[in-house]
């Protein structure tokens, strides 16, 4: 049945064209337009300011560890201070600080990879999702920062559950500071196939917001109230 | 949709009537406002890009069959389903299938204008079906039995006491006006909602046709729940929603939120390239959640149409809004005095143009074509024009008032002949003078009340141009 519209809809779509009652001669250049183009920095400080600032304005925290080390103090303190007894991160391969899963574990808690049964399994899946609600802090890698909207880009994947960076109230990103890129337009450049790999990529701008109640500024909705970029010195 | 019985010009009557929805809009849409324009001020080249997005759209529309079509086959190889949908019970029943087939007791749901527009909620609910939320604003209007007011801010129209008083009446939670209390009472709600619900419903804002990706802004994070969380995902989207590729996304991306609520980039912006993937080989790991369906449902109702209209120009729209909040007309008498799901200055071009000028001939006349909205508007639609073109079409529908009709013609009478015209112009100053007091006239007699119940004119002066003119020389 939706097929047999679909000739309905491309057919009257194609006769509306054609009447070409359009006066707007906007229309006419049939050619792709293309963008202007415009000056972005492209030096690795630079960039890391920009990303700085703007995550920084849209408040979210970063720190800058001088080792891995000091990295890994840094996400303690984070699971410390929100008293997490469940965490739920990405596997061990996609985070690019070894031991995550490890250090996290002899801190007492307990590390859940955001794994959901298949639907059919109701009873399963049910469970499995309660088990992960109580989760209070998510831990993730991601694929690239972007400069100029001071954004995480998170990829699904394998081993890279999407829960981790939304169910819990607090989100802990580590990124290589080598992965900021300067603008969207440039991270789909240099990753062409990037919505090929994955079902779901998120840019994620800051911690989860409202202002549906006379624009007053809410943090956490339903979305993290907290996000902390850990950015790396090396990457992985 | 159906049209309002009641006309016009007294919705905006009540509405300016109402003390509590003045108090809402003037504490709310400034914020719209001053936030779009600082966002705007910190992008380089703001306006060379917004001309090339205005091309973008342009281009896209002029070639929407194959886009669309391209498009179409890409979800399907990403192992999303498409379902074409004519009108809005089309689309409605494609929707309300899918939840019978696979016993949908709950469904959550996002933002999407284009719900509205079918009017989803009702096709749900009349088959037993429940429809919950989950974007604040929409919560509200829903708990209340409202329709949105503002296509990004649905609850725009409420005060904080009133919204404080509704959670405690429905949720039971104790009396507050604190928007901080207020949100966390609503997330706890909803997270059982979340938790619970068998199919997410959202709308789309951008459809990708090279990749067949649906790309979807939130900034609560309801967008994600809605297509993370329940096994089954159905985005409902207008059929002239698309852009050629990422890159095109990402112009539009840069428009979108600053547009709309003053931000560079809404806190979330979702990628969906079809439902969660399975493994490759058995036993490889596949993707560890998101939806095991996708579906994606292409809505119509009227758009084809509209694109070989006199006003194909409003399918550039990408719904950010920013035309509500510096539109006089809506600033004054908000969303729902229009009566369409689709307010302000976009709306009173997409709804006649949609559901009809017979029926919503009044429309194009809420506006006083000061053009700010052409100002504003991200991809330079020429919202005045079209207004104007649609009410060229009213007036050949032969929906024109009828004193309005002998006005026009009793004025062509006098301003077609310079005797007659200097006679009618001697005869407005003598025929107004006992009313005008120091240069205004506050009050004429009907049909011209129009006019003078709501602002003063001003006074013809003493002596006519032409009288002047003679004098000097």
């Amino acid at each position: 049945m939706s097929q047999l519209h679909r000739e309905s809809v491309l057919t009257a779509i194609r006769a509306s064209l054609a009447k070409v009652v359009l006066p707007d001669a906007r229309y006419e250049p049939p050619a792709r337009p293309s963008p202007p183009t415009r000056e972005v920095p492209t030096d690795p400080a630079d960039l890391r300011a920009a990303f700085v600032a703007e995550l920084q304005a849209l408040s979210g925290q970063v720190y800058s560890p001088a080792d891995h080390a000091e990295a890994m103090d840094i996400l303690l303190d984070v699971v410390r201070g929100c008293e997490a007894e469940v965490a739920i991160a990405w596997d061990e391969a996609y985070l690019p600080l070894p031991g995550v899963w490890e250090a996290l574990a002899a801190a007492g808690v307990r590390v859940l990879d955001s794994t959901l049964p298949p639907s059919s399994d109701e009873p399963a899946h049910a469970a499995r999702l309660a088990e992960l609600e109580q989760a209070t802090v998510g831990v993730t890698g991601a694929l690239a920062g972007l400069a100029d909207t001071g954004s995480l880009a998170l990829p699904s994947g394998p081993g890279r559950g999407r829960l981790a960076s939304l169910l819990p109230p607090v989100h802990v990103a580590l990124l290589p500071v080598a992965r900021i890129v300067p603008t969207m337009a440039a991270f789909f450049a240099s990753h062409p196939n990037v919505v090929r790999r994955s079902s779901n990529l998120v840019f994620v701008s800051g911690p989860s917001r409202t202002a549906d109640i006379e624009q007053t500024l809410t943090l956490g909705v339903h979305g993290p109230r907290e996000l902390h970029v850990v950015l790396l010195a090396s990457a992985l | 949709m159906i049209p309002p019985r009641v006309p016009f010009r007294q919705r905006a009557a009540q509405a300016l009537a109402d003390p509590a929805l003045r108090v809402a809009l003037d504490r709310a849409v400034d914020h719209f406002t001053t936030g779009r324009a600082r966002a705007m001020a910190s992008l380089p080249g703001a306006d060379a890009l917004r001309d090339h997005a205005c091309r973008v759209r342009a281009h896209t529309l002029s070639r929407l069959d194959h886009y669309l079509a391209q498009f179409a086959e890409a979800v399907e190889a990403a192992g999303g389903r498409v379902h074409w949908a004519r009108d809005a019970a089309e689309a409605n029943q494609i929707v309300l299938d899918l939840a019978r087939s696979q016993g949908v007791k709950l469904v959550v749901k996002s933002k999407s204008m284009v719900s509205e527009e079918m009017g989803l909620n009702h096709a749900l609910e009349a088959a037993g079906v429940e429809v919950v939320e989950s974007d604040l604003g929409e919560y509200i209007i829903q708990l209340a039995g409202e329709t949105p007011s503002h296509i990004i801010a649905p609850a725009v129209h409420k005060t904080k006491e009133q919204v404080g008083q509704l959670l405690h009446e429905k949720l039971g939670i104790p009396l507050t006006h604190d928007p901080v209390e207020m949100t966390a009472a609503a997330r706890a709600a909803l997270r059982r909602v979340f938790l619970s619900a068998d199919m997410g419903v959202s709308g789309v804002n951008f459809g990708v046709a090279q990749t067949g990706t649906l790309c979807l802004v939130t900034n609560e994070g309801n967008g994600r729940m809605t297509t993370t969380l329940p096994r089954l995902h159905v985005a409902v989207m207008g059929i002239e929603r698309l852009v050629p590729t990422l890159d095109d996304l990402s112009v539009m991306l840069q428009l979108l939120a600053r547009s709309a609520t003053g931000q560079k980039l809404s806190v979330y912006t979702s990628l969906l390239t079809g439902p969660r993937r399975r493994p490759i080989d058995p036993g490889q790991p596949g993707e560890p959640d998101g939806p095991d369906e996708l579906h994606v449902v292409l809505v119509d109702n009227g758009r084809s149409r509209i694109l070989g209209s006199r006003v194909a120009e409003i399918l550039y729209c990408i719904r950010c809004g920013a035309c509500l909040g510096v539109c006089p007309v809506y600033r004054q008498i908000g969303g729902h005095a229009y009566g369409s799901v689709y307010p302000g200055p976009m709306g009173s071009v997409v709804t006649p143009a949609m559901f009809g000028i017979e029926d919503w001939a009044d429309l194009p006349h809420a506006s006083s074509l000061c053009a700010a909205c052409r100002d504003v508007c991200p991809v330079r639609i020429d919202l005045p024009q079209l207004l104007l073109n649609l009410r060229d079409e009213a007036t050949r529908a032969g929906k024109s008032p009828r004193w309005l009709r002998w006005g026009i013609r009793a004025y062509r009478i006098a301003a077609t002949s310079p005797t007659r015209f200097r006679l009618a112009s001697r005869l407005a100053t003598w025929l107004t003078r006992p009313i005008a007091r120091r240069g205004w006239i506050r009050r004429l007699p009907p049909p011209l009340s129009a006019w003078t119940d709501y602002r003063d004119f001003p006074a013809f002066a003493a002596k006519t141009f032409s009288q002047q003119w003679r004098d000097r020389r």
